[in-house]
């Protein structure tokens, strides 16, 4: 499966769209994480258990976008994008979204 | 020298749960390998491994600060503060709602019904927090995400 934030795949030519597929995921750190990850606040630094998180949930997105698309029969996803929000604090939520279409 | 010994072919099962991690499968195959992995363990378990070493292939490179960070987490003296402070730190918190709890309870004063109610409530919130618990260890060989590192 294809998949690029390119409106179309560099050197492949579009025969169909098929729709618009998504994934989102929210996920959260065990209390003891954020316990630390708000003792960084104090000595500054990246703190890894957040980046951790943003990517855990980042991955988890974009497999269920692609999962989608493929439900779809699409052969790639064009046009991807993230999107990102707070529901709950502590917790990360990602939405991927994009065109899947089918390739000649 | 290198070890010239073949690798063993792989199993059919391992050819599926490979297939079927790379979404190699048409949608019929698909469905019966999901539907596999309700009721076979084994085979769920392998499907996450490959799930889990695409997941880990696609993510960001080694940085010079993971290496300081990942031998600070190996250091004993680390290992034993961090041991220390979350052994203090649970049995700080832990222990004064337990006291605090035990003598609201002995409290001659408190009425009953509110006694029996402040049970029921702290009872229903450890089910619950079992429940959840339990769930997540459950679910937790099946996740691949948790060794995405950013």
């Amino acid at each position: 499966m294809i998949v690029t934030t390119c409106d179309t795949v560099p050197g492949q030519e579009i025969e169909a769209a098929v729709g618009i597929c998504r994934g989102s995921a929210i996920r959260a750190r065990h209390v003891g994480k954020d316990i630390l990850a708000g003792l960084k606040n104090i000595v500054g630094g990246e703190m890894h258990e957040y980046s951790k998180l943003l990517a855990e949930t980042r991955e988890q997105a974009l497999d269920r976008m692609i999962e989608d698309a493929r439900a779809q029969g699409a052969d790639a996803v064009v046009a991807v994008r993230y999107a990102s929000t707070a529901i709950s604090q502590g917790a990360a939520e990602f939405l991927a979204y994009g065109t899947a279409v089918k390739l000649k | 020298m290198t070890d010239q010994t073949p690798l063993p072919e792989p199993t059919e099962d391992e050819l599926l749960a490979m297939a079927y991690a790379d979404g190699e499968l048409n949608e019929e195959a698909r469905r019966e390998a999901a539907h596999r992995m309700t009721s076979d363990d084994a085979f769920a378990l392998r499907v996450a491994h490959y799930q889990r070493l695409d997941v880990t292939a696609r993510t960001a490179a080694i940085e010079p600060q993971d290496i300081a960070h990942a031998k600070l987490e190996a250091e004993p003296t680390q290992r034993a503060v961090l041991s220390l402070g979350w052994l203090t730190l649970t049995l700080g918190v832990v222990g004064s709602y337990a006291w605090l709890f035990y003598e609201m309870i002995r409290d001659p004063e408190m009425a009953i019904p509110l006694k029996v109610l402040t049970l029921s409530a702290v009872g229903g919130f450890l089910l619950l927090f079992l429940a959840v618990l339990r769930k997540r260890l459950r679910e937790l060989p099946y996740d691949p995400y948790t060794k995405v590192q950013r």
